[in-house]
């Protein structure tokens, strides 16, 4: 619990977690605004949840290297990978239910947390914000609609899918250097 | 210059990612001609494509992924820390330390991102239009010349953006967020000519034009195109160069 409790702690506290929620709610609201044809804005507000759940991990592998002190502090790392996780989902579902409901869908928010966490396993996996970002930016919104247009709909399998990246995530996380991100 | 041109080109080919961002940008067009083939020629017998001279270039859309990447990376490795212990020491203290003439320095880097992404942009798109006329054959005219450089100029051109962007943020999710989401299909770009005509011109939908027939509802001749987009990308460039000439490294 003391662990669930400092990763709540770390992530509320940082400004770049905060700043991606603001603009995430800020576009979303704007974009509610201007009312475009063709239908829902909530695809946009995806986005901003994506950089969330990658930021949320692959922080503490950015310069000063907080994940030593994080490992320093919680060396058993499935658990810490379970705290990483839960303190995550327990932060965004209530912003993924603002920016649901600014877009006037707020049955979208579930899917919007399960992408946070695919995000975050992506960030633990990569280790680095950019590449991390890069990667689940370049999978949603490039691979996924060619997937849905050539293979058909994928949706009812994120969620699993979701899971599994984040358990593979946490295996290799658990097996690996701690520190050693290059 | 030459060996300022020359590190600037290692350094950028000495990246782990940007070898990500060439891989990206050769292989995913060409992939894409294959992989839609099947519903492209359905959507050829059903007379959905107007214009089948659009076929291999509308393809290129996704592989600018890769000049992007490029674009982003060559200035975001400059900013991320070097190591673990000393969060602090940037690549760009020691390049700067260098080559403290920093106008020449931004020259050299833009030169050698448009040398690497030029090159890329040319071989896939030579390669995606052979590929598909060998596909789909003589349902596809052959393609003109003058599309062909603007395909070449667009991908130099959205590399360049990319570079401009990522020195004015300093931060590469930024730049890659706001680029990679308007190449999708749920582009904020795209989006905003719904709303209002202007966003025609915004750069990265404006330079369409130039290789494309039918973007969007809207029409801007190709050399228009290429004239508006240029000059986003100078003015961008200029406001970059500005920026890096006078804040702190």
């Amino acid at each position: 619990m003391n662990a669930v409790r400092a990763e709540v702690g770390k992530l509320l506290t940082l400004r770049s977690l905060a700043l991606t929620l603001g603009l995430t709610w800020a576009v979303t609201l704007l974009l509610d605004a201007l009312d475009p044809p063709g239908g829902s804005v909530l695809p946009y507000g995806q986005v901003g949840f994506l950089i969330l759940g990658v930021l949320a991990t692959a922080h503490e592998y950015q310069g000063g290297g907080q994940i030593r002190t994080t490992l320093l502090a919680m060396p058993r790392r499935y658990r810490l990978a379970a705290a990483k996780a839960v303190a995550l989902v327990v932060l965004a579902a209530p912003a993924a239910l603002l920016v649901a409901g600014t877009a006037g869908e707020p049955g979208g928010a579930l899917s919007l947390v399960v992408d946070t966490l695919v995000a975050a396993g992506v960030g633990l996996l990569i280790r680095r914000p950019v590449g991390a970002a890069g990667a689940v930016l370049i999978a949603y919104e490039i691979g996924l609609p060619l997937i849905r247009t050539h293979w058909g709909e994928v949706n009812d399998w994120l969620p699993l899918a979701g899971v599994l990246i984040f358990a593979v995530a946490s295996v290799v996380f658990a097996r690996r250097d701690g520190a050693d991100g290059s | 210059m030459v060996s300022l041109l020359d590190a600037e080109l290692r350094k950028l080919l000495g990246l782990r990612t940007a070898w990500i961002g060439l891989l990206v940008g050769f292989l995913a067009a060409p992939a894409l001609v294959f992989v839609s083939a099947g519903s492209t020629r359905r959507a050829i017998a059903e007379g959905l494509y107007t214009d089948s001279s659009d076929l291999g270039f509308q393809t290129l859309g996704i592989g600018v992924l890769g000049a992007m990447i490029l674009g982003v990376v060559t200035v975001s490795s400059e900013y991320t820390p070097t190591g673990e212990d000393a969060p602090g020491a940037r690549q760009l203290t020691t390049t700067l330390a260098a080559m403290p003439r920093r106008a020449r320095l931004l020259t050299a880097k833009g030169a050698a991102l448009t040398l690497v992404v030029a090159v890329q942009g040319l071989v896939t798109t030579v390669a995606t239009l052979a590929l598909t006329r060998l596909v789909h054959g003589s349902l596809v005219p052959s393609p003109a010349p003058g599309r062909l450089a603007g395909a070449v100029l667009y991908w130099v051109l959205i590399g360049l953006l990319a570079y401009a962007l990522t020195l004015i943020f300093r931060n590469g999710i930024v730049t890659l967020t706001v680029l990679v989401v308007n190449t999708s299909v749920v582009s904020v770009s795209y989006l905003l000519t719904k709303v209002t005509s202007a966003a025609v011109y915004l750069p990265d939908i404006v330079g369409a034009h130039m290789f494309l027939n039918e973007v969007g509802d809207h029409d801007v001749a190709p050399v228009t195109a290429g004239l508006v987009m240029s000059a986003w990308v100078a003015a961008l460039l200029a406001l970059a160069g500005w920026l890096f000439g006078r804040r702190d490294a």
